[in-house]
């Protein structure tokens, strides 16, 4: 495995500085996230972890951008393919490169941008509200099909843990991307870490775009 | 193999970009387009600056630019399990040392002695900060991770950022010496002797626990590791008061002398029972930080960056109503008439309401403004309600304005009105129980019944000296702000900027506080608590508040 991958400890200090100086764990999270020396990884080498895995979605009513209520289960049993992220509109690093991808991907897919759904779920609903969430998705120059949902805590907490990706607080959150193939049988392919867009545009294929 | 290539080839570009000959800017420009491209992405001829993260994922710092990761004070963050670290012009011409050895390094400094630690990195030249940003290579060799872009950067943008990170928090903020963190709080004259002391109280506290720690060296189990933490961290916290007398247009004056005469590092709460926005300006135009005044009338911005509040205030109560309404399914279009006492409070509701109904995208809005002796006019009102039939009507005054509701009831019995509980004040309970079916109140606070939990929070802090009637927040507030500026001071740590401190709350988790719901931060958010509840009275002289809403309606 590369570097990449195990620098995905949890650390509680926001910032590297302040790494605790006794607890040896952040030490050695310090050490390698400043050694990150590894050699650079070709195509072939993937830098993220992959898995197939079955969620049952929850019958919750979010709120989109255009502050119009929908209904979460339908979006996610669409027959297009559909793609979910965890991000929040002040997020500082993880989500604008999680949302790069989104664009990315788009781009890359152009007119075929249209077979994909891709969904970005708020984790700091009380902040992100439809105006910010509008502002943010023109920020990345979205295309239709990318749609930013926000709701209540209860109904985000109920969809983060449907997918196994439940944070107490989101400045905890991590990098995930859960692809569900449009055949509709309950499957999702689960993506811990960041996808180049070559891997990105790849995953979104062999899920199957029609 | 084609990122490898990718690297070599940008490396080749910055190092003799870098090499070239670059026209001289004044500083001061040099600053200005530094600190674009830095916060916003964006080069100086107004194009944005461009990237790649993870090798081929294509970015555009219009986006999410340097400050976003690295922070405004550029002291780095830890997000995502992500850390960018420190980019400021200290940290990076510097050698970078393990956490440990930078403490014993400043206490060495500290004593004029030199101590030799293993660098964790060199520091960076110009030359090896170029090749960092275009290559994402360090000064050793070392690649940086994946997310972290590869700049495209040409020679003369190179020099303008490269000259910004240098100067990025290369000094300490005014207001702190190896011996004293300088703070004031803001007093303005229109607050009774006895809130000024619920404030007061705590702030006085908060000085009393400072010299108290001081004294804890000096006992004989006070370990190492912490004398050694002390030696570097402690110092003497003083708050200067800052009374501002006379009309509001005279307060910047005041301000602003008081700050020629002692500068301190941030202004920690204060008080007034009108607008903040004296204060707010000071502020902004100083770059001084202002934590958490007890205020209901913040000023409302999303560019603003050094006054932290801990809501909107009446402001937010006025959004939660519109969205209450717009929320509720109809198949008429909604009517709304909106009676507004012409005070900051009333303004304040009414401005919150206007601009998330606008956002809604719902009807139009009848306001009828009560004159400056804020009579109500019975015949007018009656009118209105008369001509259009049942409606929603918002009544943003105090209990003065409590008459309207028989008004309605009278006049168009199936409407419901909205009222504002802080503005009420007492005179909630007043609202004639026949009436209560149709009132609907905007409730800034927690429940009572879950606010129990947190009595005492604010007695603890004042560890018993002088127990204040705590029915106005005052205290209870001041004792969050407290709580907050303790937090951002530990993860400061010996990084004295402003911004720092703004930078390292606004990636604090959510706090949990008297009055108000989760206090919740990211960078540049700067109203931690979002919502406000709707609520509806019992019956009864001591009426039930039966809560009718979340916290955040949307």
């Amino acid at each position: 495995m590369q570097g990449e991958l195990e620098i995905m400890v949890p650390v509680t200090s926001k910032r590297l500085a302040g790494l605790s100086v006794t607890s040896f764990k952040c030490l050695l999270v310090t050490m390698m996230l400043i050694f990150v020396s590894a050699p650079q990884s070709d195509a072939a080498n993937q830098a993220y972890k992959r898995s197939i895995e079955r969620y049952t979605m929850p019958d919750v009513t979010l709120i989109n951008q255009d502050g119009k209520k929908v209904k979460f289960k339908s979006v996610m049993e669409s027959d297009k393919l559909v793609v979910v992220d965890f991000i929040f509109g002040t997020c500082t690093t993880i989500c604008p490169v999680l949302s790069a991808g989104y664009l990315n991907l788009q781009q890359k897919l152009g007119t075929e941008s249209g077979k994909v759904h891709l969904v970005s779920i708020s984790i700091d609903p009380e902040n992100d509200t439809p105006k910010v969430m509008k502002e943010y998705l023109k920020r990345y120059r979205a295309k239709p099909g990318w749609d930013f949902l926000t709701g209540s805590r209860k109904d985000i907490d109920a969809v983060m843990k449907a997918f196994n990706a439940y944070v107490p607080d989101k400045m905890s959150h991590y990098a995930l991307t859960l692809l569900r193939p449009p055949q509709q049988d309950g499957r999702w392919i689960r993506i811990f870490g960041i996808m180049s867009s070559a891997e990105f545009v790849d995953e979104a294929q062999k899920s199957g775009i029609r | 193999m084609k990122r490898c290539f990718f690297g070599m080839l940008l490396m080749t570009i910055g190092v003799s970009a870098l090499a070239a000959d670059v026209s001289v800017l004044d500083r001061a420009e040099s600053m200005v387009l530094g600190e674009r491209i830095y916060r916003d992405g964006l080069l100086p001829d107004g194009k944005p600056l461009k990237g790649y993260v993870r090798g081929d994922v294509e970015i555009d710092s219009t986006m999410f630019s340097c400050a976003n990761c690295h922070s405004r004070g550029g002291l780095g963050s830890i997000e995502g399990q992500v850390a960018s670290p420190p980019v400021n012009g200290a940290s990076l011409y510097n050698p970078r040392y393990l956490y440990k050895d930078q403490i014993k390094n400043t206490i060495s400094k500290s004593r004029g002695v030199s101590r030799s630690a293993k660098q964790l990195r060199p520091a960076y030249t110009d030359e090896s900060l170029a090749t960092a940003l275009v290559a994402g290579v360090n000064p050793d060799g070392r690649e940086f991770i994946p997310i972290m872009p590869r700049y495209m950067l040409e020679e003369r943008d190179m020099k303008i950022l490269v000259n910004y990170l240098k100067q990025l928090s290369a000094e300490f903020s005014p207001g702190v010496t190896s011996e004293i963190m300088r703070f004031a709080t803001i007093i303005t004259d229109d607050v009774s002797p006895e809130d000024r002391a619920a404030l007061t109280g705590i702030l006085d506290a908060l000085v009393t626990i400072n010299q108290q720690t001081r004294e804890q060296r000096k006992h004989p189990q006070f370990s190492k590791m912490f004398r050694m933490l002390d030696t570097a961290y402690f110092r003497y916290i003083t708050i200067d008061r800052w009374e501002l007398k006379g009309p509001p247009e005279t307060w910047r004056s005041q301000l602003e002398d008081y700050y020629r005469k002692g500068p301190v590092f941030a202004v920690l709460g204060g008080i007034s029972g009108k607008s903040w926005q004296p204060m707010h300006d000071f502020c902004e135009q100083n770059r001084i930080p202002c934590l958490f005044p007890v205020t209901d009338l913040p000023v409302i911005s999303d560019s603003s960056w050094y006054t932290m509040y801990a809501s909107k205030g009446y402001y937010q109560e006025g959004e939660t109503a519109a969205r209450f309404i717009s929320r509720v399914e109809t198949t008429e279009p909604k009517r709304i008439l909106q009676i507004v006492t012409p005070t900051p409070e009333g303004e304040a509701l009414a401005s919150g309401f206007e601009s998330a109904w606008k956002e809604s995208g719902q009807g139009q809005v009848e306001t009828l403004r009560l004159g400056p002796d804020q009579k109500i006019p019975e015949s007018e009102i009656r009118e209105l309600l008369r001509k259009s039939g049942p409606r929603t009507v918002l009544v943003w005054g105090g209990p003065e304005s409590l008459p309207v509701l028989e008004m309605v009831a009278g006049q168009a019995p199936d409407s419901d009105c909205f009222l504002s509980s802080r503005y009420l004040g007492k005179g909630l309970k007043s609202i004639p129980e026949n009436l209560r079916d149709r009132v609907y109140i905007t409730y800034p606070f927690r429940m009572p019944e879950d606010e129990k939990r947190f009595e005492g929070y604010a007695e603890l802090l004042q560890l018993g000296n002088h127990v204040h009637n705590n029915e106005k927040r005052i205290g209870s507030r001041t004792f969050s702000m407290v709580h907050v500026f303790l937090e951002g001071l530990k993860e400061m740590r010996l990084d004295f900027y402003r911004d720092t401190l703004l930078d390292v709350i606004g990636m604090m988790p959510d706090q949990y506080l008297p009055d108000f719901e989760r206090y919740s931060f990211g960078p540049g958010q700067r109203y931690a608590s979002k919502g406000c509840y709707v609520v509806q009275l019992g019956k009864g002289t001591n009426p039930e508040i039966i809560k009718k809403s979340d916290w955040v309606v949307f």
